[in-house]
């Protein structure tokens, strides 16, 4: 339960960062938790994700009720350890729509200028 | 092992079971595929760093920032607001879990707090042992010490009393009923297997009785054995006993040799009694009646025994009338002798050791203060977190007065913990005051056996640390019953900036910290060049590689003058022959050391009383005195081989002295007398 859930029911916005790690999420689907979440973004931005910023991101994902997490069973691959599974809640859903229109609205007319370049490399 | 290191000490940081499995359990996956393509070494270090970065990005913050705990506000809030103690009990298991909530800023500041309070009771426990109560014998507080003092002297303003004055003193006034007097003594221990000089003391009969020192063995001294002739008995110090005398009883008369004459023991003293002094043992003061008519040497040390009732305003007034009939009666001795009477702990205390304790304290309760004001930050930027906790507790129906309580009372809880968590720092700040005095030193202070940690330390400590919590904790709770429901309610999740009023508090706490930190700066820096000045500024000579050996001479093999002019003339020759040894010189007494020789100057062609002399420090000197301690000739000559016995007494004199008597005149060639009957022409260095 958290406080901000009970005071606070305006729309969730995302930061930029928030967004990421929820398209990762859906990406990913059953297979969704901290070690390949991080590999894809990494992957698909180009860019370094630090692990401790990305456990905060998905601890404050869910503390806002965009995330829930289950625990997997232990396996011997992670030394008896077990995998903590994430997905995307409805209220994650809305908050990732309601992202997403705001952005879409917000490049409207300037996909020429947004066109992408060059340094837009794809690993493959 | 590295891995288990790294893993342990995620299991430090992140509480949360499940959240520590799956980041450990996400390392170590990832590890073993790394360990696979690098190697299990490079993996185990990778491991390591990752769980540095994850505890640090991740654990920490984690520890420092938590969720509010609802379910606590609800049950703290639902109690009814009855009489303020009703939910005291409540209150403080609630505030026992809002500390806990953040272990990590709780500890900070547990510690913090701490380390204040254990460095102002170590200085307090200094400042009671050494300056407040040195003396915690029965009946201390009647006791006070008697003066002379010189309205014109203010170096020397506690001088010994003559003993035809003291008698006086003794047959006149009424509000003192016991008097006792001492005079200083270094007894040369002989006949025994090392000689030793000791620190004695002359003292009058009544002396251990007034003090209250009972003898552990024997007895004191009897008041026939004040009487020239048969004075020749001793009370030796427990530690003299135990060290030379092997702690045998049957010592009590036997004989021992002071100064080569045979004295009966009878009797040792209790442990850690050395009053005055230091001193180690103790004969009686016998005088003849010639002796007690002396006006002029002025011997002796004076303590004094209230009468019951009778206050130390009423001793002084007594003795001042006494004092004012002595100088008129005895214009020639007595012309600037006043008087003064002290309380006991204020006479026998180093003047300037207070001064210096002080000093310490007030550093340290400046440090408290500045915890105080950081611990004051700490909590409030903590209210600011938790402004939405107080804003719902308020909105539950909690009344804001519970809420001001509350805050209170988690600081109150703060103080307790950080007052346990102070006592081992405390014995170990204790212990190291006690270790940085030589012992050699420690004998000459009184009361340093005080210095230990006992319930009125306790007390004194716990009461700082409950004054302290009220400085801290008072600004935070004024911050929680300010709370705006709505307002924070509103904003709950956006933003832990706090509003500009608060801001504008947080930043002149922490302009006061600074404030106060500066002033904590500069006072140990000055005590520093105090120190450095008197170490190293005013000696008048370069200390850099001078080497200092010291020789007592027996008096009886070396009475005589040419005799020790032969040694000292041997031993110089001898230690210049040394290679590495550029100059040797030899004074009577070694400067800016523990001891020193002052006379009195009486220039010629002036006419000065004796009271109306002053005093100059005086020592004689080989001519290579000067060279091997690299002092400056300003004017005139130093000593040189023409200077003998038999030629005329020449002195070489200081900038200082030369200014006092002889101010713009030339001084080369001046004669002064160094006391009322010697003579000696100054050479002016």
């Amino acid at each position: 339960m958290d406080l901000a859930c009970i005071a606070d029911m305006a729309p969730i916005y995302l930061g930029e960062f928030e967004y990421v790690v929820l398209l990762s999420v859906l990406h990913l689907d059953q297979e969704a938790y901290a070690v390949p979440i991080r590999e894809l973004i990494e992957q698909r931005t180009s860019r370094p994700v630090a692990r401790g910023a990305l456990y905060t991101g998905l601890d404050r994902l869910e503390a806002k009720g965009c995330l829930k997490s289950r625990m997997g069973d232990p396996s011997e691959e992670r030394g008896g350890k077990a995998r903590r599974y994430y997905a995307v809640t409805a209220a994650g859903m809305k908050a990732l729509r309601a992202t997403h229109d705001a952005l879409a609205s917000m490049t409207k007319g300037l996909e020429s200028v947004l066109a992408p370049g060059p340094q837009k490399a794809q690993k493959a | 092992m590295k891995t288990s290191l790294a893993e342990r000490l995620l299991d430090v940081v992140i509480r949360d079971p499940e959240a520590r499995e799956s980041i450990t359990g996400d390392l170590r996956e990832e590890a073993a595929r790394y360990a696979r393509k690098a190697g299990a070494a490079k993996a185990a270090r990778w491991q390591l760093r990752q769980s540095v970065g994850i505890a640090m990005r991740y654990g920490f913050v984690r520890l420092f920032r938590r969720k509010p705990p609802v379910r606590w506000i609800a049950m703290a809030t639902l109690e009814p607001d009855g009489p303020w103690w009703a939910g005291l009990h409540r209150d403080v298991l609630y505030a026992r879990r809002a500390l806990m909530q953040r272990p990590m800023l709780s500890a900070t500041v547990v510690f913090t707090l701490a380390l204040a309070l254990a460095a102002n009771s170590t200085t307090f426990s200094l400042m009671d042992a050494l300056v407040l109560r040195p003396y915690r014998f029965a009946g201390v507080e009647r006791l006070i010490v008697a003066t002379n003092t010189n309205l014109d002297d203010t170096f020397f303003d506690r001088l010994n009393v003559t003993a035809a004055d003291f008698r006086e003193w003794r047959e006149r006034t009424t509000a003192v009923e016991d008097w006792a007097m001492y005079q200083w003594w270094d007894a040369n221990l002989s006949g025994v297997d090392v000689p030793e000089q000791v620190p004695g003391f002359f003292v009058s009969a009544g002396f251990f009785d007034l003090l209250s020192a009972k003898p552990i063995l024997g007895r004191t001294f009897l008041e026939s054995e004040t009487r020239p002739g048969q004075h020749q008995r001793v009370v030796l110090g427990h530690g003299l006993w135990m060290r030379r005398f092997a702690s045998d009883p049957g010592n009590i008369g036997t004989s021992v040799r002071l100064d080569g004459e045979p004295y009966e023991v009878v009797g040792v003293a209790p442990p850690g009694f050395n009053t005055p002094d230091g001193a180690e043992l103790w004969a009686p003061i016998a005088l003849t009646d010639e002796q007690w008519a002396n006006r002029r040497a002025e011997n002796f040390g004076i303590f004094g025994r209230l009468r019951e009732g009778a206050t130390l305003e009423q001793a002084q007034a007594q003795l001042g009338t006494i004092v004012d009939t002595q100088r008129r009666d005895y214009p020639d001795t007595n012309s600037q002798r006043h008087s003064r009477v002290l309380s006991f702990t204020a006479g026998m205390a180093d003047p300037g050791a207070g001064a210096f304790i002080a000093v310490w304290q007030a550093a340290a309760l400046l440090l408290l203060l500045i915890a105080c004001a950081n611990i004051a930050n700490l909590l409030m930027a903590r209210g600011a977190e938790r402004s939405s906790e107080y804003a719902l507790r308020l909105a539950l129906g909690a009344s804001r007065m519970r809420l001001f309580t509350q805050t209170l009372l988690e600081g109150l809880l703060l103080a307790v913990v950080a007052l346990v968590v102070s006592m081992p720092l405390l014995a170990m700040g204790l212990g190291l005051s006690r270790a940085s005095i030589p012992a050699s030193v420690l004998r000459f202070i009184p009361g340093w056996s005080f210095m230990r940690i006992d319930l009125e330390l306790l007390a004194a400590t716990a009461l700082l640390g409950t004054l302290a919590m009220v400085v801290f904790s008072v600004l935070p709770a004024f911050q929680a019953i300010r709370a705006q429901v709505s307002e924070t309610l509103r904003q709950s999740g956006r933003s832990l900036t706090p509003g500009r009023n608060r801001q504008w508090l947080r930043s002149a706490l922490a302009m006061t910290q600074m404030a106060l930190a500066l002033a904590l700066l500069f006072a140990p820096a000055m005590s520093l060049t105090a120190a450095d000045k008197t170490v190293n500024g005013v000696l008048g000579f370069d200390k850099d590689n001078v080497l200092v050996a010291q020789l007592n001479l027996p008096e009886r093999t070396y009475s005589d003058a040419v005799v020790r002019r032969r040694l000292i003339t041997d031993v110089t020759e001898a230690m210049k022959s040394i290679p590495a040894v550029t100059s040797v010189g030899a004074t009577s007494i070694i400067p800016a050391a523990l001891n020193n020789n002052s006379r009195k100057i009486y220039p010629e062609g002036v006419a000065l009383t004796e009271p109306q002399a002053r005093w100059a420090q005086y020592r004689s000197a080989t001519p290579e005195f000067f060279a091997a301690l690299k002092i400056p000739l300003i004017r005139g000559r130093f000593f040189d081989e023409t200077d003998r016995l038999d030629g005329p007494q020449v002195a070489v004199i200081s900038q200082a002295v030369a200014a006092q008597y002889w101010g713009d005149q030339d001084p080369l060639g001046k004669r002064f007398k160094v006391a009322i009957d010697g003579h000696g022409s100054p050479w002016w260095a």
